[in-house]
C-alpha cells in the first residue's frame, strides 16, 4: 500500500518533469530528447535464441546445445567464415565443459 | 600494529595469493574489454565461487572487482574508450599522452596510480571500517530501517537520470523483493504457483540477467568495440618510466585518495564522481594548471588514484551498515549472503578476519595487478579489439554457467532471461539499473526492521522520527534528493555567468 502511494507520487512526478521539459523546450526552440529506438527484430531474435538454447540445454545437454547455439548466435551476428565457425562452435564448450565439469566439478546441465 | 600482525598470514599463505591473482587476472581482461562490465564478472564468479571456501571466493571476486576498475584505464588510455565507466576520467590525460607516443609511459604512470590508489585506500579501509562497524552496533531496527531507506534513496538519486526515475526503478525493485513467503503472516505474495520463487527472487539469475544477458542484446549492434582505432603494443622500459612519474607528484596523488575514499564510502557515487573530482581538486593545486587536458601525469595521477581508493571506500558502508557504497558492491553484498554472512552492524564483531582479509586482498590486488599488468599490457591490447561474434556468445554461456551452477534448475534460466528483458526497458527509459537491484536487496532487511519497529512502538509511527540517529539519517536522506537538482542548478548558473 505504503508502496503503491510513492510510486503514485513519483509516477506524477515524472510527468510534471516531462510537461516542464516541454515548456522548456518549446521556449528555447529545442528539441525533446526522447530515447534512441532499438532494432525490436534483432533484439527479438537473440531473446528467441537465447530461450531455445536453453531450453534446449535441458534436453540434450550443455554440449551439443551450447555447439547448435554458438553457431547459430555467430551466425546471426555476421559471421560467415566456415572455417571459423564450425571449429569455434565445437572447441569453445569442451574447453568450457573440461574447466567447469572436470576442473572445478560444477554440475552442468 | 594489530593490523599488520593480522595481514601477515595472507601474504604468506600461497593458496590465498594464488585466488587473488587468478581474480586480479580475470579482472585485467574483463575490465580491459569495454561493453564487458565489472558488474557482470562480479555476478557471474558470485555464482561460480558459491560452493568455494568462503577465503577463497572473496579473494577471487576482489580480484575482479578491484582491478575492474584499475585495467579499465587501458583502453581509455589507448582508444579513448573507457573499459569502464568509472575510468573515463582517465581519457582526459591518458588519451593525449598516447597522441604523444607517449602511450607506454601513460599505461605505467596510471598502473602505478592504481597501485597507490589501491593501497591507500586499503589501509584507509583497515583503520576506519571498524571504527564505523563499533558505532553501527548501537543501531535497533527503526535505525536499520531508516539506513536501508537512505541507502536506497542515495544510490536511486545519485546513480540515475533523475531522482523521480531512480526512486521508481528502487521502488519496482522493493516489489520484486516482496516475492516469495511473507515473514510475518506466513502467506505466499506473486509467486504465481512456482514453487522456484517461494524463497523469493533468486539473486544470482536475477543479477546476470540485469548486467549479463543484457549487455548482450547491446554487443549485437556493433562489429567489434575497438573498431577502427589502432594500438600499439607498449613496451616494459617506458611503463617503468611513466611508474616512477608518479612518485612526482605525491601531493596530488595524496589528495586524490584521501578524495577516492571519502567519495567511496558515500552511497551511490562511486569511483566515476571520484576520479573526476580529484581532477578538478588537482588541477586548482597543481603548479602547472594549464598542461591540464594536453597529456599531463599529474591529471593521470590524480584520476587513476581516486577511482581505485574509491574501492575500498565503497565497502565500508557495504561491510558495516549493509549500505552498497557502489553498483557493483550491491553484487559483493550479496556475494556475502550467499556465504551465509550477514553484512551489517554486527559483521565486524562476527566476522573480523573475514573483514580485514577483504582489505589486505585489495592491496595485495592492487600489487599484483601492477606487476601482472605491466607484463601483460602487450596481450591485454589484442584482447580489447575482441570480435563481438565471439564475445557475445561467450557472454550467453557463462551466463547459463552462472545461473545454473547455484541451485541446479532450469527455471533459473527462464527468471534470468526474464530480468534481461527487463533490463533493456530500464536501460533504455534511463532508469537506474543499481537503484532497482539494491530495492531487492534491501527489500528483505526494510519489511522486517519497518514491522519490527512498529512492534516496539505499539504501532506509533513517530518512532521513526524521533530517535537522533533516525533524524540525521532523514535529514542525509533529504540531502541525497536535493543534491543533483542543486548540483545542476550551480552548474547552470555557472554556465550563464561564463557566457
Amino acid at each position: 500500500m505504503l508502496l503503491a502511494l510513492f510510486a503514485t507520487a513519483l509516477g506524477y512526478c515524472l510527468i510534471v518533469e516531462g510537461k516542464n521539459q516541454q515548456n522548456k523546450a518549446a521556449h528555447t526552440g529545442t528539441e525533446v530528447s526522447v530515447p534512441a529506438p532499438i532494432s525490436v527484430k534483432k533484439v527479438a531474435s537473440v531473446i528467441t535464441i537465447c530461450i531455445a538454447y536453453y531450453a534446449l540445454v535441458a534436453v540434450v545437454t550443455f554440449i551439443p546445445a551450447t555447439i547448435v547455439f554458438l553457431f547459430c548466435l555467430m551466425w546471426f551476428m555476421g559471421e560467415r567464415r566456415w572455417k571459423l565457425l564450425i571449429p569455434l562452435s565445437i572447441i569453445t564448450p569442451l574447453i568450457l565443459y573440461v574447466i567447469f565439469a572436470i576442473g572445478l566439478s560444477v554440475r552442468l546441465p | 600494529m594489530d593490523i599488520i600482525q593480522g595481514m601477515l598470514p595472507y601474504f604468506v599463505d600461497l593458496k590465498f595469493i594464488f585466488f587473488v591473482f587468478v581474480g586480479a587476472l580475470a579482472g585485467l581482461f574483463v575490465g580491459a574489454i569495454p561493453g564487458l562490465s565489472v558488474a557482470m564478472a562480479t555476478a557471474l564468479l558470485v555464482s561460480i565461487t558459491y560452493t568455494w571456501n568462503t577465503h577463497d571466493a572473496m579473494a577471487t571476486i576482489m580480484g575482479v572487482y578491484v582491478v575492474g576498475v584499475f585495467s579499465g584505464a587501458l583502453s581509455a588510455i589507448l582508444i579513448n574508450i573507457p573499459g569502464t565507466p568509472s575510468t573515463a576520467a582517465s581519457t582526459l590525460e591518458g588519451y593525449p599522452l598516447t597522441k604523444k607516443g607517449l602511450a607506454g609511459q601513460a599505461l605505467g604512470c596510471s598502473f602505478g596510480s592504481s597501485l597507490m590508489g589501491t593501497v591507500l585506500g586499503g589501509l584507509m579501509g583497515l583503520i576506519f571500517a571498524p571504527v564505523l562497524g563499533h558505532y553501527a552496533l548501537s543501531f535497533g531496527p527503526p535505525e536499520m530501517f531508516m539506513l536501508a531507506l537512505f541507502g536506497m534513496t542515495a544510490v536511486a538519486s545519485l546513480t540515475g537520470s533523475s531522482v523521480s526515475r531512480g526512486l521508481l526503478a528502487a521502488i519496482l525493485g522493493l516489489l520484486v523483493g516482496t516475492v516469495g513467503l511473507d515473514y510475518f503472516l506466513g502467506v505466499t505474495r506473486c509467486t504465481f504457483g512456482v514453487a522456484e520463487l517461494y524463497g523469493g527472487v533468486p539473486q544470482i539469475p536475477l543479477l546476470l540477467g540485469l548486467f549479463g544477458v543484457s549487455e548482450l542484446y547491446s554487443l549485437i549492434f556493433k562489429k567489434s568495440i575497438g573498431a577502427g582505432t589502432t594500438t600499439d603494443a607498449p613496451d616494459v622500459k617506458s611503463q617503468f618510466e611513466g611508474f616512477r612519474a608518479v612518485f612526482r607528484y605525491k601531493k596530488a596523488m595524496l589528495i586524490s585518495a584521501v578524495i577516492g575514499f571519502i567519495i567511496g564510502v558515500i552511497p551511490g557515487t562511486g569511483a566515476t564522481i571520484a576520479s573526476f573530482t580529484s581532477y578538478g581538486m588537482a588541477r586548482s593545486v597543481s603548479k602547472e594548471p594549464d598542461k591540464f587536458g594536453t597529456g599531463h601525469y599529474e591529471g593521470l595521477v590524480a584520476t587513476d588514484t581516486a577511482n581505485n581508493a574509491s574501492v575500498p571506500g565503497s565497502i565500508v558502508p557495504a561491510l558495516t551498515l549493509g549500505i552498497p557504497g557502489s553498483g557493483t558492491t550491491v553484487l559483493f553484498i550479496s556475494a556475502f549472503l550467499m556465504h551465509g554472512m550477514q553484512p551489517g552492524p554486527s559483521f565486524f564483531s562476527n566476522y573480523l578476519p573475514e573483514s580485514n582479509a577483504i582489505f589486505i586482498t585489495v592491496i595485495l590486488v592492487g600489487v599484483l595487478a601492477s606487476i601482472v599488468g605491466i607484463f601483460m599490457a602487450k596481450y591485454m591490447v589484442k584482447v580489447v579489439s575482441l570480435p563481438t561474434y565471439i564475445l557475445g556468445p561467450i557472454i550467453a554461456i557463462f551466463c547459463l554457467l552462472g545461473a545454473y551452477i547455484c541451485r541446479n534448475k532450469v527455471n533459473d534460466l527462464f527468471i534470468m532471461m526474464v530480468f534481461s528483458i527487463l533490463a533493456i526497458f530500464l536501460k533504455k527509459y534511463n532508469y537506474s539499473l543499481p537503484a532497482f537491484l539494491l530495492g531487492v536487496i534491501l527489500g528483505p532487511i526494510i519489511e522486517p526492521n519497518f514491522f519490527r519497529a512498529l512492534a516496539i512502538s505499539n504501532n506509533d509511527y513517530s518512532i521513526f522520527f524521533t530517535r537522533p540517529i533516525c533524524i540525521v539519517l532523514w535529514l542525509m536522506c533529504a540531502a541525497t534528493l536535493l543534491m543533483p537538482k542543486l548540483i545542476s542548478r550551480r552548474t547552470a548558473k555557472k554556465g550563464v555567468e561564463s557566457k
